[in-house]
């Protein structure tokens, strides 16, 4: 019994024995273990803060965007760069940086060989940072740069380029060095521009300009006049497909203009048109049903005393007995006056307000001149019916023509071209008086003082308007010749006006007649009918093929 | 248990979407490449056209006209324009 006892113990101690080293053992497996996955889990934490340190980073890489010019360009109506901002970049040297002045003087008259080094010599010899040239071409650029100069400083600028020179010179406007606008379409759209993001394209057509300005640059050598404007725009939705002011100035020489005949006088030049304006006195007539085309007036006078003034027939032949429509097709000047007493006043008035005449116009640039205010009294009514003693800006002109002949809409001329107009148009003139007034404009072309712009196949009509120039509050013998012209009459798309201001006779100018064979040599009269027409016919042959083909 | 495995889950989709998100930073690289080489094909576009512009102007076409010929441009007469209906 105690023999089992004690090997009953002997058992349980060898048993509790080997329990304690296998418990032991397995405490060292478990911390070894532990410690592993310790470590594991470090470097798994650590990898994977770095992962997501990694990913969470912005992909950091300098962008070709970052400096990039941040002025749009501005095309025309066919995406021909206009005005467009480049790079460009101006070298100068900084005297305190130069190592070997020897040795720098020699690689510049490597690359500069047309420079006068005395003059740069002394520069270099002083403290002053210096340019040694500006805007210079990309292969100069490089070229420089390969010198490895530490005194050569290059600096980028933006310039901005127009690539036509003068041609859009009164519409575009120029730029300061701080890249703001300071007048023209650059000044009004100033911030659209500089947004950047899309190009501004107007409604002007390069060729269509160019054409234009050449013949009123020719009409200078003709007529020797001080300068001139020219109009062309779609009647129905306000394009200006061109507009010309001259003289005009190159933009990309930066100066300050001001001298007043460099004006932009189609949109800020303000003028007395003269007879152009029978048209609008003869519309208003027809329109408030007061007057028809082949309504007579008899027995006119040749001079019509108007409380101090004398108004007289510019053609004394002219007949005694005019219908309406010869009033406008002959400029009868005693006829619009006793159609625009017929009218009144107050009808009057409000027919030039509704056509935008007598206020200033809500454009595109801000160069816009602001019609002379005056007071309706004594003769103001006698005398604007036949358009003097009332002003107005040719752009003006333009749109009131373009109302006349388009069935009797409002238009809104403008230089931004845009993909949807508005079609809810408001009616000013009935369509039969806009058909009326159309026909008569023919007439004026084919049979009376426009007869030299019947150019064949384009069916022109227009009015002509002879006006003398006001200086210093006195009419003197200047003048100022307009045509306001529609084509094609029967069924009108554009106004073409042609302004000139203090035409001159020629002696030397060879007119070819358009209707009848033969020419005439010299200028008879200063009067548009034979200067704006005879420059408009000319203009129109040339503009008559492309309006005709591409629009 | 419940508890380790939602952790290791988490751990798990942590690491994978750290390793995709990295994986396309080559892609990002290459697209941020593209475009740069479209601004300035584009950049190089415009003054190409504006070289263009500036060649093809009518200004320049007309000096060309009078030191190469002397001879007027006559304006094309409108009888002589036939206009065809569907490229007949």
């Amino acid at each position: 019994m105690s023999r089992d006892k004690s090997s009953k113990f002997i058992i349980n101690k060898l048993n509790s024995d080997l329990g304690d080293f296998s418990q032991k053992k397995f405490n060292i497996n478990l911390n070894r273990v532990a410690f592993i996955f310790l470590v594991i889990l470090i470097f798994i934490i650590l990898y994977s803060t770095r992962v997501v340190y990694l990913s969470s980073k912005t992909l950091q890489t300098n962008s070709y965007k970052i400096g990039r010019i941040n002025r749009a360009d501005i095309t025309d109506r066919n995406g021909n760069f206009i005005s467009k901002s480049v790079f460009t970049s101006n070298i100068g040297i900084d005297p305190k940086l130069v190592r070997d002045k020897k040795k720098l003087l020699l690689k510049l008259k490597y690359t500069f060989p047309e420079r006068d080094f005395v003059e740069i010599e002394k520069k270099i010899n002083g403290k002053k940072f210096f340019y040694i040239e500006k805007k210079v071409t990309p292969e100069r650029y490089y070229q420089l740069k390969l010198l490895g100069e530490k005194s050569i400083r290059m600096e980028q600028k933006i310039t901005r380029i127009y690539p036509d020179k003068n041609l859009f010179s009164h519409v575009v406007g120029q730029i300061d060095d701080d890249n703001n606008g300071i007048s023209g379409l650059e000044k009004s759209f100033d911030k659209t521009l500089k947004d950047g993001r899309n190009s501004l394209t107007l409604t002007l057509d390069k060729e269509l300009q160019f054409i234009i300005r050449d013949e009123l640059i020719n009409a200078q050598k003709i007529f020797k006049n001080i300068g001139g404007a020219g109009i062309l725009m779609n009647i129905n939705n306000g394009e200006i497909l061109s507009l010309v002011s001259v003289p005009d100035f190159n933009l990309n020489v930066r100066k300050d203009i001001s001298d007043k005949n460099y004006i932009n006088r189609a949109t800020k030049g303000v003028y007395e048109l003269g007879s152009v304006f029978k048209s609008f006195t003869i519309a208003a007539g027809l329109n408030y049903g007061l007057i028809s085309t082949d309504d007579m007036f008899l027995n006119l006078e040749k001079k019509l005393k108007c409380g101090r003034r004398t108004i007289s027939e510019y053609d004394e032949n002219l007949s005694k007995d005019l219908s309406v429509e010869d009033i406008l097709v002959h400029s009868s000047n005693i006829g619009s006056v006793k159609i625009g007493q017929i009218i009144g006043q107050e009808k009057l008035q409000t027919f030039l307000k509704k056509i935008g005449i007598l206020s200033q116009l809500d454009f595109d640039i801000e160069e816009t001149g602001k019609p002379l205010p005056f007071k309706w009294r004594d003769c103001k009514l006698e005398t604007i019916s036949y358009g003097h003693g009332v002003t107005t800006t040719p752009i003006q002109l333009a749109k009131g023509y373009a109302i006349l002949a388009n069935g009797g809409y409002d238009v809104k001329p403008t230089l931004i071209k845009k993909k949807i107009y508005n079609s809810q148009k408001k009616r000013i003139l009935n369509r039969d008086v806009s058909n009326k007034i159309n026909r008569m404009l023919r007439k004026v072309v084919t049979q009376g003082t426009a007869t030299l712009s019947d150019v064949e196949g384009y069916e022109i009509g227009g009015k002509t308007g002879t006006a003398q120039i006001v200086e210093n509050g006195a009419y003197t013998n200047k003048k100022i010749n307009t045509f306001a012209s529609i084509f094609p009459s029967s069924n009108p798309k554009y106004v073409l006006i042609i302004l000139l201001e203090d035409t001159k006779l020629s002696k030397d100018y060879i007119y070819k007649y358009r209707n009848k064979t033969g020419s005439y040599k010299g200028t008879p009269f200063n009067t548009a009918g034979w200067t704006s027409v005879e420059i408009t016919g000319k203009i129109i042959d040339k503009i008559g093929p492309i309006l005709a083909t591409k629009y | 248990m419940k508890n380790y495995i939602i952790i290791t889950f988490l751990l798990i989709l942590i690491i994978f979407t750290s390793l995709v998100k990295t994986s396309t930073r080559d892609l990002e690289a290459k697209i941020f490449t593209n475009e740069e080489e479209i601004k300035l094909l584009s950049d190089k576009k415009e003054l190409m056209l504006l070289e263009h512009n500036y060649l093809s102007s009518p200004e320049r076409l007309y000096e060309l006209k009078n030191s190469l010929f002397n001879e007027n441009l006559i304006p094309l007469d409108l009888k002589r324009f036939i206009f065809l209906k569907n490229h007949e």
